[in-house]
């Protein structure tokens, strides 16, 4: 609540109408996942395989592609986009470069992600604005398509510190690394049907830019 | 005579008795240790403290705030008295780490060998932070090539952590991707 009444003091007051001011972050998945193989057998024993399977950032680029139908390069980035002072339910966008154009397409509808609680153990400084301090989060990532599926969640022990608009700090910001598990089903191949997976790994949660945007 | 001897022999013993008494070392109970008076540098400041932390009158030992016990922090330690030149070192020294850091987890993806080259040379850094994001810039960019150097740092360190993880990133470089797996490059 303190947070939220110092951003409200501090922010800038912006001329256009729909100008808002969100905290720009960069999410990096790293998880490995378990699933189920053929089982095979001898005249005695029964066996029963689990396949491994890793998963990071190009991974689920190259699965939303066909999505929003757009080929990304390999410089293309993950973002989480939250607006200020809270946002519970941030934005995911794939931010890329097109003949030295930067553009960014909007994934939330096919990948999204939660902040289910956030608590703070922080000291924030009134004037100027400058945070420090702990926040522990539980924050949850959902990818949806239809030949993949998964939802991880996980708890985060995030840093707190203060992020900048045009060198002005503007918001508070959490960055770290969220502990994340889950389950999420993929289809393998049209003879061999879906396939549930278990998944767990991290989540890297990093950046504290604040940039004005147009909503 | 006899009689003379013992009334002698009873004084000699008061006067000893008294002179024992005088001389033993006395028993001493030392004063408390006074709590500590400062605010927790870190985490919030209980309302009631906050009261006595704004009030007309000065923090003392006999105050509130320090009569009840110690201010802890947000993590459950006791507060430190604050050494700006300290503070300020501690806080530069963050922010160029969080700036390297920040350095290297942009090549995260990237496979070129100028990228990989930069990335192993911070594996063993003495810093914890920059060693992890080092091995997560590694680990995204799913460049195998790199596992027979990340094996060469692992032999030759001696900290239990850092063969670990190393261990970890190599392992996760070896799994089979999901953009793999879904293309059919490896068989079930």
């Amino acid at each position: 609540m303190l947070a939220a009444a110092l951003l409200a003091a501090s922010a800038p007051r912006s001329e256009a109408q729909n100008t808002v001011l969100n905290i720009v972050q960069e999410l990096r998945f790293k998880l490995t996942g378990y699933y189920q193989m053929s089982p095979t057998e001898n005249a005695s024993t029964f066996f029963r395989h689990a396949g491994k399977v890793s998963i990071s950032n190009n991974d689920i680029i190259n699965l939303l592609e066909p999505q929003v139908n757009i080929i990304f390069t390999s410089d293309a980035r993950l973002l989480l986009i939250r607006g200020t002072p809270v946002d519970l339910t941030p934005r995911v966008v794939i931010r890329d470069r097109f003949e030295g154009e930067q553009f960014d397409t909007d994934v939330t509808e096919y990948f999204s992600a939660q902040i289910f609680v956030s608590i703070e153990d922080t000291k924030i400084n009134k004037n100027p604005l400058k945070g420090s301090g702990v926040c522990y989060e539980v924050v949850s990532f959902e990818l949806n398509l239809t030949d993949v599926n998964f939802r991880i969640q996980g708890l985060g022990n995030m840093k707190v510190s203060t992020g900048k608009h045009e060198g002005d700090p503007v918001a508070i910001v959490h960055t770290g690394k969220v502990e994340a598990s889950g389950s999420g089903e993929y289809q393998v191949s049209v003879l061999s049907g879906v396939v549930p997976v278990a998944l767990f790994g991290t989540v890297q949660i990093s950046g504290k830019d604040v940039k004005a945007m147009t909503e | 005579m006899r009689s003379g001897f013992v009334l002698k022999l009873c004084g000699f013993g008061t006067f000893a008795l008294f002179a024992l008494i005088l001389v033993s070392p006395k028993a001493t109970i030392a004063p408390p240790a006074e709590p500590e008076a400062s605010i927790a540098e870190e985490g919030v400041v209980p309302s009631d403290q906050e009261n006595w932390a704004t009030s007309d009158l000065p923090l003392s030992a006999n105050s509130p705030a320090t009569s009840i016990g110690r201010v802890f922090t947000g993590n459950g330690e006791p507060a430190q008295a604050e050494d700006p030149h300290e503070t300020s070192r501690n806080e530069e020294h963050q922010a160029n780490v969080e700036a390297r850091v920040a350095e290297l987890l942009g090549l995260s993806g990237k496979t070129d060998r100028r990228s990989m080259d930069t990335l192993l040379a911070e594996v063993d850094s003495p810093d914890q932070e920059i060693r992890e994001a080092a091995l997560d810039a590694i680990s995204q960019s799913a460049n195998r090539s790199v596992i027979p150097e990340l094996l060469a740092i692992a032999e030759q360190t001696q900290d239990p952590g850092l063969k670990r993880a190393i261990a970890e990133t190599v392992e996760f470089l070896k799994t089979p991707t999901l953009t793999e797996v879904l293309e059919g490059q490896v068989h079930q």
